[in-house]
């Protein structure tokens, strides 16, 4: 099914296992093996941070467009010092793409019917309409934030 | 007045592209109608019963003349000639065609406004004291807090798909006029010992069909913390709001649930382990945006004003009208005057473009161009001088504006009902017209005195009936309309919930019951100065009942 990331269509084939089996899996993983967990909207992210913070990949599931807790939990998946690849997997569309960038999500996986109905330029478009923002590491609180600390450097 | 940098333009801008975009890829079948929704949603466009509704955002109710007349531009090029201003000091066009909402939104951002989250699970447009600035018991404006919360708030990526809408309102004064005790999160401002200004949150009050009040989570918030700690409690409610059953996903319902010990615990330890950027830019930004609203320059004049006295000793008009509609201000010589949208007849919170344009031309020539919208769907003109007033009620009077009833029984908030709203289960605007019209004569309001109706036509309850010192809410049953009464509700600082005085009772029967109800108040009140839920305190609901059991037997009678 395509898989799309900030620059686009992208390629990132991995084997998903159990959680409580990722440790025995990791220690027998061969050069180059991409070893990834599978979990629903609905999983821990403060548990999951903890017990799959050696995965490569966490996979999030979802059935609806409307259910915000994916960004949620990948915030608090970062937050908590995740740094592996976050993908989520469901019927995201194109005006949420530059939500879930922001809250550390990687990659998104649609089905192709999906994508046939939004295809990659929608996704792109979507992405770079909003070039402003308040809140995230290029909003303009941190802006404002950074250009005041440099000032009081230079002073 | 917040005014909108270079920054805030852009951003509203691109939100007008985006949303052109939104709409021609629903139109192309990019977009399905499911998806579209929550996109059209937060940009405030709702499908009513015969057209599109569009909720334009004042944030926490203030705008300026050259806004004020673009409102009315609209009105008259895209709606019928008039707008309503709602009870989140929001204002709606209820006759809208979707494919002219870009260009609308593009007129709006011409004068620095959106209608950018003013529906949709997301945080909607923050509310604030509608006598910010004015009022004399302020411990400090809550607008500048509100305007940093509007802007964290917007686009906040982690926040846009929520269970549930979200609502947030901040006062800063003692007298609690946002009703910060029934929004998701409701901020005071305050002080602790030391004397340093912060915040108090207070989560999970609400109306709708599960009405509660809201808990205290944190007495103090320093002031650095404030957008962190919001941070928190929204995440918190991100993850464990409830997203199976829509009537039990506001956080009112999970601080019930999980109960506001454990609520707050969970709030707390997420705010202990979370990143931190609250400081950093409450320190850059809320210095910057109090800037914005520094007070104008005021001349202190005359208290009482020789010119006004004289006026109110040869109009008996325009002295009921002063009696009721102005609201001391704390620069001397000046008042707050409120404009009450609530003519008798007349659907509450509605204006024509020309009354509109009036009010513009007033606020530009006598309130240092600036207008207040209230919650309870009145404008005010917050910076005249009393001086001014004999000359502002003249041209209020010539545009059917001067109803002299501000907080009095007439200045009824009732939800759009079956008139307008696909949710409504009976009417409310005809419900508000109908008691307005038993109490017409303005000599009999003001015996009657401050006195609260709120008029919702569902259980959802967008006419805060709970909050109503008497709340009216219509539903159906058995394919009639049938209208439960409750008494004692109170939005304030004492905020309570009002109790149904008995059985629901016919629509042409609730005037008739209301009026027993206030003349039953005016038998047992000791004096002028015992407010309706002082007595309802003292005797009970119980003398109050035969008003409505008569009305009942009444109204079977002629069934």
């Amino acid at each position: 099914m395509p898989l799309l990331d900030a620059k686009g269509l992208t390629q990132d084939e991995a084997k998903f296992v159990e959680l409580d089996a990722l440790d025995s899996v990791l220690s027998d993983r061969r050069p180059g093996d991409r070893i990834g967990v599978q979990v629903p909207a609905e999983a821990d992210g403060e548990s999951l941070a903890r017990g799959a913070s050696r995965a490569d990949l966490i996979a999030i599931t979802f059935e609806k467009t409307g259910n915000g807790r994916i960004f949620s939990l990948a915030e608090t998946l970062r937050q908590r010092g995740y740094r592996g690849t976050i993908r989520v997997v469901g019927p995201l569309i194109p005006d949420q793409f530059a939500f879930a960038l922001a809250c550390g999500i990687d990659q998104v996986e649609v089905t192709e019917e999906h994508f046939a109905r939004q295809p990659l330029d929608q996704w792109q478009a979507a992405a770079a309409t909003i070039t402003r923002t308040y809140v995230g590491p290029d909003g303009i609180f941190a802006k404002r934030a950074q250009a005041r600390d440099a000032a009081r450097g230079a002073a | 007045m917040y005014r909108y940098d270079e920054f805030d333009e852009q951003l509203v801008r691109e939100r007008v592209d985006q949303f052109r975009g939104q709409v021609a890829r629903r139109l192309d079948g990019s977009l399905s109608e499911d998806e579209f929704k929550p996109l059209r949603l937060m940009n405030g466009l709702y499908l009513q019963l015969h057209a599109y509704m569009l909720r334009v955002a004042v944030p926490y109710g203030t705008l300026n003349s050259a806004q004020m007349r673009q409102l009315a531009e609209i009105a008259d090029k895209y709606d019928r000639g008039y707008g309503h201003f709602t009870t989140r000091q929001n204002l709606q066009y209820n006759w809208l065609k979707l494919i002219d909402v870009p260009d609308i939104l593009a007129m709006l951002a011409d004068v620095g406004m959106h209608a950018i989250q003013t529906s949709g699970n997301c945080i909607r447009n923050v509310t604030a004291d509608h006598l910010a600035g004015v009022a004399a018991d302020e411990i400090e404006d809550p607008r500048p807090t509100a305007e940093l919360i509007r802007q964290w708030s917007t686009l906040h990526p982690e926040f846009e798909f929520l269970p549930r809408k979200f609502k947030i309102a901040v006062t800063g004064a003692e007298e609690d006029r946002a009703a910060v005790n029934v929004h998701d999160i409701g901020i005071r401002i305050v002080t602790d010992d030391a004397g340093e200004v912060g915040y108090r949150v207070i989560v999970g009050g609400g109306l709708g069909r599960t009405p509660m009040v809201g808990k205290t989570v944190r007495d103090f918030v320093p002031r650095e913390d404030l957008l962190d700690y919001l941070e928190a409690i929204l995440r918190v409610y991100n993850r464990h709001g409830r997203r199976d059953n829509k009537y039990k996903a506001r956080i009112k319902i999970l601080v019930h649930e999980l109960g506001a010990a454990e609520f707050t615990a969970q709030v707390e330890e997420e705010f202990r382990v979370m990143e931190r950027g609250g400081p950093q830019v409450a320190q850059a930004e809320l210095k910057r945006i109090v800037e914005y609203f520094a007070p104008p320059a005021f001349e202190e004049r005359d208290e009482p004003s020789a010119a006004l006295s004289a006026a109110r000793n040869a109009d008996p008009a325009l002295e009921l009208f002063a009696q009721h509609n102005l609201v001391p201000h704390k620069v001397r010589g000046h008042a707050a005057l409120i404009v009450s949208m609530k003519p008798i007849g007349k659907p509450p919170g509605d204006a024509t473009a020309d009354q509109m344009r009036v009010l513009a031309d007033l606020a530009a020539e006598y309130s240092q161009d600036e207008l207040r919208v209230t919650h309870m769907q009145n404008v005010v003109l917050p910076h005249v001088r009393l001086d001014d007033v004999p000359a502002i009620f003249e041209r209020l009077l010539v545009a059917g504006l001067a109803e002299p009833n501000a907080a009095l029984i007439t200045d009824i908030i009732a939800c759009p009902g079956m008139d307008y709203c696909a949710l409504a289960t009976a009417r409310s605007i005809p419900i508000a017209e109908d008691i307005q019209r038993v109490f017409a004569d303005p000599a009999r309001q003001a015996a009657i005195g401050k006195l609260s109706i709120k008029i919702s036509g569902c259980i959802n309850a967008c006419g805060h009936h709970h909050v109503g010192n008497i709340g009216i809410l219509g539903l159906e049953r058995a394919g009639r309309e049938n209208y439960q009464i409750t008494l004692g509700g109170d939005p304030g600082n004492a905020t309570a919930l009002g109790e149904r005085l008995g059985p629901g009772i016919d629509a042409d029967a609730v005037p008739g019951a209301i009026e027993a109800i206030v003349d039953t108040y005016l038998d047992l009140r000791q004096g002028p100065q015992e407010h309706f839920l002082d007595v309802l305190k003292r005797t009970g609901p119980d003398p109050f009942k035969p008003a409505l059991e008569a009305k009942q037997e009444a109204a079977d009678a002629s069934a």
